[in-house]
């Protein structure tokens, strides 16, 4: 399921792919998500490290170095691709939003 | 007061909620998480409180062995949004968070549902499995029962075996269904985003073993009540209370050298050998109790009661019941080896060879079914024979119907039917003797 999973990201996948543009340790991605997102977005301790297991498995993220426990993660090309497709995804949910409902009313939402 | 306490857990793996709610009604009630066992979670003793339990699976857990770098960071990063870690069954990992509002320990439902449903999917294969060997089980103990339907009505083996694997096969069934059930709907709810509670499934599920616990139960008593010296019925308990010992020890030392921290393969060695050890223990128990010396001073007949001599032959004596109708077996022969019977001095004639079969119906409608029974098992052999001098109602002589039986009869005394081979002529005294020892009276 994973695999096919990642041909649309969830909201948390996107945002632990997308903190990790910078090598950062598991707590630091708990931290950086709710303040990326402005507190929007959360990632449960569970979540976090079955997620960064499973992008680990499918190579879009790698660890540069393990330092005992506290392991940190870096995106991969393959990763930063994945982002990127999810990007162009949303890009092209919008503009087809806004092309339906016209930008007034995209404003007046 | 007891400072601890176990309670058994029959929830299912998907059941997530179900097994928080336990733990925080517990913990509401006085009762901390302090273990969990394979099918129990111990508590102890502490001040009543509102903390929030979660669970996670982490997927290279192993129950034999310590926790590795990876398991304790993932608890390290658990603690780090307040969830402290309590305890762990296999790969489950349970947390506790004294806040109020915490951060669930899982904030994607997509991503649980895969998770949990990986684990779920393993044991519906094992259910699966069950289903498939508990099915050829019922068709082979049913096809038995068919073709010996009289040893069927004397025994309580054959009438409650294939209860037993039906209720194990249902059980089966109905875990496959309750899963298939929250598979769906637990996906669906990913889907939109939503965590599924799964309680009304999840409780029917954890229902479903407990009318084949009151079966086995059941089953359990009927075989003291009905079953009579049945060594099978004793072997059938013995195994079950092995499997049952074995799982138990196995899974206390493998626990206690998990606390030890000792290597994957020491505990896996050590948990092995006590499971054969209690399970060699046990068994050796039931041999003890299956194996005895036949007592024949309670037969109703024996040879010497035939021909008066007072040589000891070897004595096979075998008894079994139903509510229905019991079987009482008996053999007495020589045997030329072993302690049962002495060296016969020269020229003494050892050669008698004495077996019957009292089948005795226990409720009046049994009777006629275990007539036709043992007719039956002879059909084309019998030929009726005068009943007067056995005492009995109807009586048919058999001659040479297995190889080795050169006469036997079938006597039929009312609430029971006797099927007796006896390798040499019968007396008048003989008969009476006969007739004494089933309820008739010659004539």
């Amino acid at each position: 399921m994973a695999r096919a999973k990642f041909h649309t990201l969830t909201e948390q996948m996107f945002y632990v792919l997308l903190c990790l543009r910078e090598e950062l340790c598991g707590i630091d991605i708990l931290d950086r998500v709710p303040e990326m997102t402005g507190g929007r977005v959360s990632v449960g301790s569970g979540t976090l490290y079955n997620l960064l297991e499973q992008f680990l498995d499918a190579s879009f993220i790698r660890e540069p170095r393990g330092e005992g426990r506290r392991r940190s993660y870096v995106l991969t090309e393959r990763g930063r691709g994945t982002l990127r497709a999810e990007y162009e995804r949303i890009r092209a949910q919008a503009a087809d939003y806004r092309r339906v409902f016209g930008e007034d009313e995209h404003e007046q939402i | 007061m007891s400072r601890y306490k176990r309670v058994f857990d029959l929830l299912h793996v998907y059941d997530k909620q179900g097994r928080h709610e336990l733990f925080e009604r517990m913990a509401a009630r006085g009762w901390e998480l302090s273990g969990g066992g394979r099918f129990t979670w111990k508590f102890r003793r502490a001040e009543p409180s509102r903390a929030r339990y979660a669970s996670a699976y982490f997927k290279r857990a192993s129950e034999f062995a310590p926790p590795d770098s990876d398991e304790l960071a993932f608890r390290e990063l658990c603690e780090r949004t307040g969830w402290e870690f309590v305890c762990s069954r296999g790969q489950m990992q349970v947390f506790v968070n004294r806040e109020a509002e915490p951060l669930p320990l899982d904030t994607d439902p997509q991503l649980e549902f895969a998770l949990t449903d990986g684990l779920a999917r393993r044991n519906a294969i094992f259910s699966a499995v069950m289903l498939a060997v508990s099915l050829l089980l019922l068709w082979y103990t049913l096809g038995r029962a068919l073709d010996d339907r009289l040893g069927a009505l004397v025994s309580m083996d054959t009438l409650v075996l294939p209860l037993l694997v039906l209720g194990v096969a249902l059980c089966c069934l109905g875990d496959l269904i309750c899963w298939a059930l929250w598979r769906r709907r637990a996906r669906a709810a990913a889907e939109r985003g939503e965590f599924y509670a799964a309680r009304r499934i999840a409780r029917i599920n954890a229902a479903i073993p407990l009318p084949l616990t009151a079966l086995l139960a059941l089953s359990a008593l009927g075989w003291l009540l009905w079953g009579g010296s049945g060594t099978e019925s004793i072997r059938v308990v013995v195994s079950v209370i092995a499997v049952f010992a074995a799982g138990a020890a196995g899974t206390a030392v493998s626990s206690r050298l998990r606390a030890a921290e000792a290597s994957r393969g020491k505990n896996i060695a050590l948990s092995a050998i006590t499971v054969f050890a209690v399970c060699a223990a046990v068994s050796l128990i039931g041999v003890l109790l299956t194996w005895r010396e036949d007592d024949a001073s309670a037969a109703p007949l024996t040879i010497n009661s035939l021909t008066g001599d007072d040589y000891a032959y070897a004595v096979y004596i075998e008894s079994r019941g139903s509510p229905f109708a019991e079987l009482y077996s008996y053999e007495e022969r020589y045997v030329p080896f072993g302690d049962a019977c002495p060296e016969p001095a020269p020229g003494e004639d050892v050669s008698a060879r004495l077996r019957y079969s009292v089948y005795r119906a226990r409720i009046p409608s049994a009777y006629p079914k275990l007539r036709e029974g043992v007719l039956w098992e002879h059909q084309g052999h019998t030929e009726p024979c005068g009943a007067a001098p056995f005492g009995a109602e109807e009586a048919w002589y058999i001659e040479k119907s297995y190889p080795g039986v050169e006469q036997a009869w079938i006597l039929c005394y009312g609430g029971s039917v006797v099927y007796l081979e006896y390798n040499r002529a019968l007396t008048a005294e003989n008969c009476a003797a006969i007739a004494a020892a089933f309820g008739g009276e010659s004539v």
